[in-house]
């Protein structure tokens, strides 16, 4: 009995184990919560989100570059720290081993993205319905519209990439590993911008005016935000005035601005030239509004053409407001933007008529000055704090531990209201991409090149001076086409400081010549004496380096390095 | 309270069966003149084998060296005791959270090089074991001991077996010891009028203005006035130099023909360094670990040739420390600056500023507390059948263990508020940052939560010892699930390995070894892997031509060649197919809306597959003068290839999309391992010596790089630990010095400047990346040696391990405001004799920061590890034995560096120092 009772149990375990090695599946893995590629084509909803999924390629204005912004890296700002990478960009190590900004992966990701819907897209089926085509209509609707939409958006990273670089490999449709990459060559500025026009027409043809329609799944305004007939005309005026810009246009072809005055039109007289407007100010309603929600300054309002999602958001206030409200003080505004702002008269403060104080800087500036720029004196609202912002004493001292390096903060963008001491408070908050604004001064700048300061171009700078509140708004009549130029680039800086234009508009316009030079950048060192008298000594915070080669950045040498065909940018 | 401790222990003790003697079983293996080769046993893949047997390369130590050296846990007694195992100690954020990573002969690869760790024929983790549980320690070194695990051995296996009971040889030893521990050191600080000075300085060297005021300075030099110019000395008034150790086991053993058992119960407590912990009445905010561990090994025999065994290991343990993390709170002692804030003002209120609002005895005091507790359980059935109605010597083993482990973090929180005094007002006033505010209690579960479940079942097959002829040979089937919370799916490895080993005439020995074994991160069809290996030994002792060399007691020659794997590749699992995600949605809408997303992940490489490494190795196993000598020396080779690199070095990013890693990297590791044992008695010493080392050097192949500009960029033909560097050529003395040198990337020159050596002068004059080449070997060693020294005089016993390691570097840049660049710094006044830099207040990216030869230093060092006295007492109060004796663990480390440890370069600065251990113990064996 017992030996029988042995014998079951190793034949009982043999069992298990022949069993258990027979189960070939064990290391198949039953559920592994990933999806296989091909979903994504399956349905609508997977491949619409996969046109989604591209806007979050879009680049934000905001802390971008290893939290710094672009603008640190042009005249408007400096950055508080000697050690942020931005400051490489101009201390002479900016190469291209060290490129500090590098948009080439991220742009030829959304590229991919956008190429893959547009070669997919067709071949997702659609809902079936009881109509003469057979489909869901409105889906039928929405396919188009994406289309559109992937074509601008294509266009929008080609352009980004071609305003840095020139002309770059032009991919039109998704790479894969067993394609010969190493031997795709940069595409001419010509090409590049062909098709970035291209992209932009055809973007055009089927974006809606605006997402205010009927059918929620096409036009209503759940899809606000994605882009619009006015986005892509607004992006080809953009494209076709740098087109006609001396940078890319080293021949000077006239007709380019014309061209490009032309698309800026089209954009000022879209909806019978009702479409876009300049939000307008009042009280509470300030210039940094444009940026982020508030009473009077609804989502995605009317100046808006293009923009990134809204969200909640004090980053920006905590990394820039002054550290006596406990920010961290990062932008700091360079003496020379601080000059560019005029009085509220309209006049230049270099203007014998301006009435500028040197003794009293800060008095009867333009209104956007106030908003853009935090100055000594001024009473700081920030992080539930009111105090006066003092660069000459105390924590906010000139060069003193992380503060300010040119006695200036930056206060464009930022809300009043936000708080991240204690309680969190944010800004619902969006990049803002195109705004009319700069299609007024594209238009102005474009038609002045084109045909000199005419009516239209007096009314274009006009329009953006009256919303700023400067009184009189009016330009002096009788400007030589040069002296309107002059005048468009001084509007163009302060309207857009900040923005990512400058950077760029520099470049554009080859403002510094075909010579190495040292640009100095100068900050205020605020005195007090045992009177508390105010003395405003103005020194160079910095010299900057600039040589020629910098027009166009340097390509990553990693990518140099990994292709047979790519050319490195001259001087690089 | 710790006399009560021992006499309960001493109770408890009275209260079991003492009636059975005590019987050293090590006797056994001293015994003179008898061939110990025979007797010794040494654990391999699921069995053991016995020395005259084995062909292939494995290190072993037994219970009395890991008791000896092991002082918390198991992994400190493999620490320079086993030829070819090398360690590397990573300091904790705790008090006892030191730990050591091991490498089995050094690397060959970049991806995973961690060994591959059983206990008891099981996977196991070993953190919480208890070193009194544990019998031996073998590693397998060689492609012949490790084809067993097939795809999961390349990078060796270490295994651990536990004791267990043994029929008529039952015993009880009590182990207690107390002690305490003392950091080794802290990393030195500044005080309040230095810091400000070399504050100054810098901010001057950068052209900026100074901060502090001359007349702040005076205040910091005269110590005026403590709350308007404190000068704190953190390390003094917040850290003790010493706290207390303790450590208490039982265990029992024994048992008869049906039952046999081994149980132990250990209980550890180690505090931290934390003054004013007891501030608080309701709870103590003093750093400490605790840790019970409990052990049953059972064997019952439930008839003849049948027998099944339970094991059961718990272990819980309890980290208990301020809410705020020690770590953080001794980062923020080694960095907030002496003058920051005092840490207490005049009204008795916590100091602080705008910027410094975590007050250091706040957050030690005010912060609440926090319990890390981790809970381990391993339990193990298995059930052994002798086959003898089938053939004689066949054998059926089945055996299903759990493991589960299980942490957990509780606690109480709370803020507080700091004051600063403002300058010159009267009365005086303080403006208030933070808020105090209540405990709330506080709770969650880490993300280290993991159970395993591994089923074996083997055959085994013994060829009965009858004439010239032995065999043995067996056959395992395992399969292995072990789920990690937040690691989605499980992991899975399944094999079926084989190993038959015959021998003739006790002479000439073979093995053949083979794996048949996947892992489910490959794909089907490519996710099993056929690993054979084969080894042979011959005992050329046992020819009759050295029957006459008396001084050669035995001498074996051993060789062996295979090919493991190691499927732990970079770039993770599941890279044989592209995946897409539903997510990644874009916020259209009014107000701020969601929209649904999909994105596309990496592409696939379906053939995407485990390293395999090819390995040789050759080595003989030498006893000589009547067995006072024993060498064992290894020669070992491996070519690791199929190495999974990055494609993103190769393929253009026009692509836009990231890329699955390829099987394309190469590496070659070869190097000796030895050890040399001598024992010998005069009279009544008795004393051994035995020292162990390796040495070990590896070389890219080929590592998937990215083409480089120049030559020297490249890793390839480098070890892969190889540091690249700037070359440093002094610092420059002044401004036409300066105008002389190339301009660096990094930040503008100055005088007191590191300066750079130009490696491409012939296409730009500037010091950047591309002028890094390679400057040092890197962190891991190329020599790596243990000595141990150890015997007996009368009752008297005594133990000394060293180990150290030789053929390394380390970067190690000071901070600024650190004593020794306080004394040394380049200031125009002291050019001449300054051995650091210039201060400068540019804390980042900064060209004297830069990974240089001006800040590496030789990592060359000799722990003094371990010592231990004892004295036995024989016949005392009826006990078979009671022994004292005093240990000193971590006693001393000799390198080349001042105040920063060779091996852990954050000991002492923004994590626990290395802490040296001194303790009594008393160890009673009934």
């Amino acid at each position: 009995m017992k030996k029988k009772i042995q014998y079951l149990l190793a034949i009982g375990t043999l069992f298990v184990l022949v069993q258990s090695s027979c189960k070939k599946d064990f290391l198949e893995q039953e559920v592994d919560g990933r999806l296989p590629i091909e979903n994504i084509w399956n349905t609508t909803d997977r491949a619409f989100g996969f046109l989604n999924n591209t806007y979050t390629n879009l680049p934000n204005v905001y802390m971008r570059i290893s939290g710094a912004m672009l603008a640190t890296a042009s005249d408007e700002a400096k950055h508080s720290s000697d050690a942020s990478s931005i400051q490489d960009i101009f201390n002479g190590s900016w190469s291209p081993v060290n490129t500090v900004e590098n948009v080439w992966n991220n742009h030829y990701a959304g590229i991919r993205k956008a190429n893959l819907f547009l070669e997919n897209i067709d071949n997702v089926p659609l809902q079936k319905r009881d109509n003469a085509q057979g489909v869901d209509l409105d889906k039928l609707k929405v396919r188009e519209r994406m289309k559109g939409e992937a074509r601008f958006l294509r266009a929008f990273f080609y352009f980004d990439l071609v305003k840095r670089y020139g002309g770059v490999p032009l991919v039109l449709k998704s790479l894969n590993r067993e394609e010969d990459l190493a031997s795709i060559p940069r595409a001419s500025i010509d090409d590049c911008m062909n098709q970035i026009l291209l992209d932009c027409d055809s973007a055009a043809n089927r974006l809606p005016l605006a997402y205010t329609g009927s059918i929620p799944e096409f036009d209503g305004s759940g899809q606000t935000g994605r882009a619009t007939k006015g986005a892509a005309m607004a992006l080809k005026a953009r494209a076709l005035l740098y087109y006609a810009s001396p940078l890319f246009n080293p021949n000077n072809n006239s007709t380019r601005w014309a061209t490009a005055a032309a698309a800026a039109k089209a954009v000022m007289d879209l909806g019978s030239g009702s479409r876009y407007g300049l939000l307008p100010l009042s009280g509470s309603v300030t210039h940094n509004n444009i940026f982020y929600q508030a009473t009077g300054a609804a989502q995605y309002h009317n100046e808006i053409i293009f923009s990134t999602s809204y969200a909640d958001d004090n980053s920006l206030e905590r990394n820039n407001a002054p550290l006596i409200v406990n920010g961290l003080g990062l932008t700091n505004p360079t003496q020379e933007m601080v000059d560019a702002f005029g009085m509220n008269n309209g006049l230049a403060i270099t203007d014998s008529r301006s009435g500028y104080n040197p003794a009293n800087p800060y008095v009867n500036r333009d209104p956007r000055f106030y908003a853009a720029i935090k100055y000594h004196g001024q009473t700081i609202s920030q992080n539930d704090l009111v105090q006066p912002l003092n660069v000459a004493q105390g924590i906010d001292k000139l060069n003193s531990l992380n503060a300010t390096r040119t006695g200036y903060y930056l206060g464009k963008f930022m809300s009043n209201s936000s708080v991240w001491d204690l309680r969190t408070v944010r800004a619902n908050r969006t990049s803002v991409l195109i705004r009319f604004a700069e299609v007024l001064l594209n238009y102005a700048e474009a038609q002045n090149e084109s045909v000199g300061p005419d009516a239209s171009v007096y009314a274009a700078v006009e329009k953006i001076r009256q919303r700023a509140g400067l009184n009189p708004f009016r330009l002096p009549t009788g400007l030589s086409k040069a002296q309107m130029r002059e005048v468009i680039r001084d509007e163009r800086r302060v309207e857009l400081c900040f923005e990512e234009h400058r950077f760029f508009d520099v470049r554009r316009w080859r403002l510094y010549g075909n010579s190495s030079v040292n640009i100095p950048i100068s900050g205020v060192n605020v005195t007090l004496d045992n009177l508390f008298n105010t003395t405003y000594n103005y020194f160079t915070v910095e010299n900057r380096m600039w040589s020629p080669k910098m027009y166009f950045m340097p390509i990553p040498q990693t990518e140099i390095l990994k292709s047979n065909q790519l050319t490195q940018n001259p001087g690089w | 309270m710790k006399t009560s401790y021992y006499i309960y222990l001493l109770g408890l003790a009275a209260i079991f069966d003492t009636s059975s003697s005590y019987a050293q079983n090590k006797e056994t293996a001293t015994k003179p003149k008898a061939d110990t080769l025979t007797v010794q046993t040494v654990n391999v893949a699921f069995g053991a084998q016995t020395k005259k047997n084995m062909t292939s390369a494995v290190s072993f130590i037994d219970a009395n060296t890991i008791k000896s050296n092991g002082l918390t846990n198991i992994s400190q007694a493999m620490v320079g005791t086993l030829p070819g195992l090398m360690s590397s100690l990573s300091v904790g954020n705790t008090i006892a959270a030191d730990s050591y990573s091991f490498l089995v002969r050094g690397k060959a690869t970049n991806a995973n090089t961690a060994p591959l760790i059983m206990v008891d024929n099981v996977e196991r983790s070993i953190e919480y074991l208890d070193p009194n549980e544990i019998e031996s320690i073998s590693i397998l070194k060689d492609a012949s001991a490790q084809v067993m695990y097939g795809l999961r051995g390349a990078n060796g296996v270490i295994l651990v077996t536990t004791k267990r009971g043994a029929k008529n040889n039952s015993f009880i030893h009590i182990d207690t010891r107390t002690g305490v521990q003392s950091p080794e050191f802290w990393a030195p600080k500044l005080d309040a009028y230095q810091y400000a000075t070399i504050y100054n300085e810098a901010l001057t060297n950068d052209g900026r203005l100074p901060f502090f005021t001359a007349q702040e300075l005076e205040g910091y030099q005269n110590n005026s006035n403590p709350y308007l110019y404190p000068n704190v000395n953190h390390q003094k008034e917040l850290l003790r130099s010493y706290a207390p150790f303790h450590n208490y086991n039982f265990s029992a053993g024994g048992g008869d023909k049906t039952i046999r058992y081994f149980s132990s119960l250990g209980y550890l407590n180690q505090e931290g360094f934390f003054k004013h912990a007891n501030v608080n009445d309701k709870y103590n905010t003093q750093n400490k670990f605790e840790r019970f561990n409990f052990r049953t090994n059972l064997d019952v025999t439930i008839a003849e040739g049948f027998e099944a065994a339970l094991d059961v290991n718990a272990s819980i343990s309890n980290n208990h420390s301020p809410w705020t993390f020690p770590n953080d709170i001794l980062a923020d002692i080694r960095n907030t600056p002496a003058n920051a804030y005092p840490l207490f003002n005049e009204d008795g209120s916590l100091g602080g500023t705008t910027l410094y609002r975590n007050n250091l005895y706040g957050q030690i005091v005010n912060s609440g507390y926090r319990n890390e507790q981790a809970r381990s359980l391993q339990t193990t059935l298995r059930l052994n059948k002798t086959l003898n109605f089938i053939t004689q010597g066949l054998s059926a083993n089945a055996t299903y263990s759990i493991e589960n482990f299980n942490p957990f973090v509780s606690g109480q929180s709370r803020t507080f508020a700091v004051y600063q005094l403002q300058p010159l007002v009267t009365p005086a006033t303080y403006t208030a940052y933070g808020a105090n505010s209540q405990l709330s209690s506080q709770g969650y579960s880490t993300s280290d939560y993991f159970r395993r479940n591994i089923l074996n079942a083997s055959l085994n097959y013994e060829y009965p010892k009858t004439g010239n002829h032995s065999l043995s040979a067996i056959v395992v089937y395992n399969q292995n699930r072990l789920q990690i919370s937040g690691d989605d799916p499980d992991w899975k490895y399944q094999s079926i390995s084989s190993r038959v080993s015959y021998g003739f005439k006790q002479k000439y020995f073979a093995e053949a070894t083979a794996a048949y074994s996947g892992s489910s991160n490959f794909t089907a069809g490519n996710r099993m892997g056929f690993f054979p290996a084969f080894s042979a030994g011959w005992m050329v002792s046992s020819e009759s031509f050295m029957k006459g060399i008396k001084a050669v007691n035995s001498l074996k020659i051993r060789g062996s060649v295979g090919e493991v794997g190691n499927d732990l590749i970079s770039g993770g699992r599941y890279q044989y197919r592209q995946t897409s995600t539903a997510s990644g949605g874009y916020g259209f809408g009014i107000p701020n809306g969601t929209s649904l997303g999909s994105t596309e992940g990496a592409l696939g490489n379906s053939l995407i597959s485990w390293e395999k490494a090819f390995k040789t190795n050759i080595g003989f196993d030498a006893q000589l003068f009547n067995q006072s000598v024993e060498l064992t020396a290894d020669y070992f080779h491996e070519r690791r290839r199929d190495i999974a690199v990055a494609q993103s070095a190769s393929v253009p990013g026009i692509i836009g999309i990231s890329l699955p890693n390829e099987n394309r990297g190469v590496v070659l590791n070869r190097g000796i391992d030895f050890s040399l044992q001598y024992k010998h008695s005069f009279n009544n010493l008795k004393l051994y010596t035995s020292l162990n080392g390796m040495f070990v050097k590896n070389k890219i192949i080929e590592l998937g790089e990215q083409i480089q500009q120049y030559a020297y960029q490249y890793r390839k033909g480098n070890s892969l630990d190889a540091r690249f560097g700037l070359v440093s050529n002094g610092i420059y003395q002044n401004a036409q010095d300066v105008a002389n040198g190339s301009p660096s990337a990094y930040s503008a020159l100055l005088p007191g400047d590191i300066r750079y050596v130009n490696q491409n002068p012939q296409d730009d004059n500037v010091i950047d990346a591309r002028d890094r080449i390679v400057i040092g070997k890197g962190a891991t060693p190329e020599i790596y040696f243990g000595l141990n020294i150890g015997g007996s005089y009368k009752a008297f016993d005594f133990s000394f391990l060293f180990q150290g390691a030789a053929n390394r570097d380390i970067v190690f840049v000071p901070s600024q405001y650190s004593t020794a660049y306080y004394d040394y710094r380049w200031t125009p006044a002291n050019a001449a004799t300054a051995t650091y830099p210039r201060v400068t207040a540019i804390t980042s990216g900064h060209n004297n920061m830069q990974t240089s030869t001006f800040w590496q230093k030789d990592g060359s060092y000799l722990r003094f590890r371990n010592a231990e006295l004892g004295y036995t007492f024989k016949n005392v109060l009826k006990l078979s034995s009671f022994r004292v004796y005093a240990n000193g663990f971590n006693l001393a480390t000799f390198s080349k560096l001042t105040d920063v440890d060779p091996e852990s370069q954050s000991a002492g600065y923004t994590y626990a120092p290395l802490a040296r251990t001194y303790t009594l113990g008393i160890k009673v064996k009934i």
